[in-house]
């Protein structure tokens, strides 16, 4: 009857929400069904047939969480899971709300979902997954987690709180904690470079096999070795720290399912791109690609994947980053100008780029008004680099969210 | 020639502190003023930047920043250009007399104005360290993370001149800059 009650009352606050910020979403109506019905999370997910999988880790979660999805999908199974921008615990409960039923239950077999570190380490205890997906460990988000040793903490709990684990073995960070026998591991082969860099870590390295292996990556193209066989995938996803996404996904659902390997050779190559990682979109008549950029590594991957004579370009910093310092250990120093530098974040990110020599054109803080000095500039490539507070912002105002 | 000097820079980069030394570079080359950098040669520097470092890297080096001790004392005493940071101001105020007496309060994350001295320096502090900044000279020593030299022209003044910089920043340079920087202080502090 609670649960009743809170679906109701949190579908409500979600539609008026939804008049007054069209296209927004909102973590608020899951803040009001939890304080009514603090179960309704773990009653949601006890009624999906084959157990919860949570995806966590400083980088990688949506990626990894998507081709996991579309991978169980494609296997005929029935998969709840939660919007990539709603992956702390109000938003867990906004999902549900969004997507069971007027009990707050949901029609699955499997709930994969991707949980914050912290919101994750704090639902895992009463949650229990059968398979926690861990990915890195990086030095990110430091004015939330303060230094990487305790996000290596909160992973180490959701590890302790999960019934196996499908674990970066490359990332030392992660392979301290674990017991090899209750893992699966992924990584790289050691032949490819650059390898991602993890947070610092001087301690022991643990040797632990990988199951799963990017054993060659290619252009728009890569090979993972699984112990059937080699699987080959056409993707624009081929840099290493994305590789290392899809590879987690495939040591998740060999772990959870029989694969059928044709077939997920055949489903990773048809997907469609994530919003904006990487994605090439029409927009008022221009084809223009958007690079989500959400730490420094995905920056600098994202800067690797443009020109200096990429035009017109515009680099947004929003209100996502709450110390924009880490701007400084990226180097924009290959751009000579930027169009438009965009975001609540603006001046800070103008304030780099200058003092790496890069013209800064223009400065405009809201979203709106930069996309719409953006798309009145000509150029044979229009690019934009956004985090994920400018992506949402820009995307709503663009008409991208529903 | 000047020479800045800055002491592990891979390690002690833990929230863009090396930015510092990229800000003294290009104000340098700007200026036409010769410079180089070293990681190595930190006793005979201009400017000397010791960043701040995650647990994991403080705990490995914790003999080599002892090492330097000498070094900074040395600087402290006399006022030299120096810029320790987070985890660094941390080590050194709990060592060197001269430097004031560590105090802990809550964790704060947030942009914050702290003044010194009757300097008043704006940057962002994440951590449970209440001494946000000691300025003796052009020897500064700050629980503010980041580019504060970027965002600080008083600050950055004061090394600059501490180094014998006497030529004025060419002024494309600073109608370039000025508006920028009153867009980072305004986000940051609200005003």
């Amino acid at each position: 009857m609670i649960s009743i009650l809170a679906v109701a009352v949190g579908r409500i606050v979600r539609f008026i929400i939804r008049i007054f910020r069209r296209g927004g979403g909102s973590a608020f109506p899951g803040t009001v069904a939890s304080s009514i019905a603090p179960n309704l999370l773990s009653d949601a997910i006890r009624s999906a047939r084959k157990g919860l999988v949570v995806v966590s880790g400083s980088s990688g979660k949506s990626s990894t969480t998507q081709v996991l999805v579309a991978l169980l999908r494609a296997h005929g199974y029935k998969v709840f899971t939660n919007p990539s921008t709603a992956n702390i615990k109000q938003g867990l409960y906004a999902a549900i709300l969004q997507f069971g039923d007027y009990r707050g239950h949901i029609d699955a077999d499997f709930v994969v979902m991707e949980w914050d570190e912290g919101h994750g380490a704090a639902l895992v205890e009463s949650l229990q997954p059968r398979l926690a997906v861990l990915t890195n460990v990086y030095s990110d988000q430091l004015d939330r987690f303060v230094d990487p040793e305790l996000v290596v903490e909160k992973l180490k709990k959701i590890y302790d709180h999960s019934d196996h684990a499908v674990i970066n073995v490359d990332d030392k960070n992660l392979t301290q904690f674990v017991n090899p026998e209750k893992i699966t591991g992924f990584g790289l082969s050691p032949s490819i470079q650059p390898r991602p860099s993890y947070a610092i870590n001087f301690g022991p390295e643990p040797k632990v096999e990988p199951s799963v292996e990017v054993s060659k990556l290619g252009e728009r193209s890569l090979q993972v070795r699984v112990p059937e066989r080699l699987l080959s995938f056409e993707t624009k996803a081929d840099a290493p720290h994305q590789a290392l996404n899809l590879a987690a996904s495939i040591a998740a659902v060999s772990k959870l399912i029989e694969p059928d390997w044709d077939l997920v050779e055949k489903t990773v190559s048809n997907l469609p791109p994530v919003f904006a990682r990487d994605e090439i979109a029409s927009v008022r008549g221009k084809e223009v690609r958007f690079l989500l950029c959400l730490n420094p590594t995905s920056f600098t991957h994202s800067l690797s994947e443009i020109s200096d004579r990429t035009s017109p370009l515009m680099i947004m910093a929003g209100s996502d980053i709450s110390d924009p310092s880490w701007l400084w250990t990226v180097d924009f120093s290959k751009l000579r100008h930027v169009d438009v530098v965009g975001g609540k974040n603006a001046y800070d990110l103008a304030l780099r780029l200058m003092y790496q020599d890069v013209q800064v054109d223009r400065i405009i803080l809201e979203a709106d008004k930069a996309a719409d000095a953006f798309l009145e500039l000509s150029g044979p490539s229009p690019t934009v680099l956004f985090t994920a507070d400018a992506m949402r912002r820009t995307r709503r105002y663009l008409g991208f969210a529903k | 020639m000047i020479k800045l000097a800055t002491f592990l820079p891979t390690y002690f980069n833990n929230n863009g502190d090396q930015g510092n030394i990229e800000v003294l570079a290009k104000q340098l080359e700007w200026r036409g003023v010769q410079y180089s950098v070293t990681s190595n040669e930190l006793k005979d520097s201009d400017f000397l930047l010791v960043g701040d470092g995650s647990r994991a890297v403080m705990r490995e080096f914790k003999s080599e920043l002892a090492a330097i001790t000498d070094v900074v004392a040395e600087r402290l005493s006399s006022g030299k250009a120096t810029l320790l940071v987070g985890s660094a101001h941390e080590f050194f105020c709990s060592r060197l007399p001269g430097l004031p007496e560590l105090k802990y309060a809550p964790r704060v994350s947030e942009n914050r104005q702290v003044s010194s001295g009757g300097l008043r320096v704006f940057g962002y502090r994440n951590n449970e360290i209440d001494n946000d900044l000691f300025i003796e000279q052009a020897f500064i020593s700050t629980s503010l993370f980041g580019p504060i030299l970027a965002k600080n022209e008083n600050l950055l003044n004061i090394v600059l001149t501490s180094m014998g910089v006497t030529t004025e920043l060419p002024a494309v340079h600073q109608s370039r800059l000025a508006p920028v920087l009153q867009g980072v202080r305004s986000k940051a502090l609200g005003s």
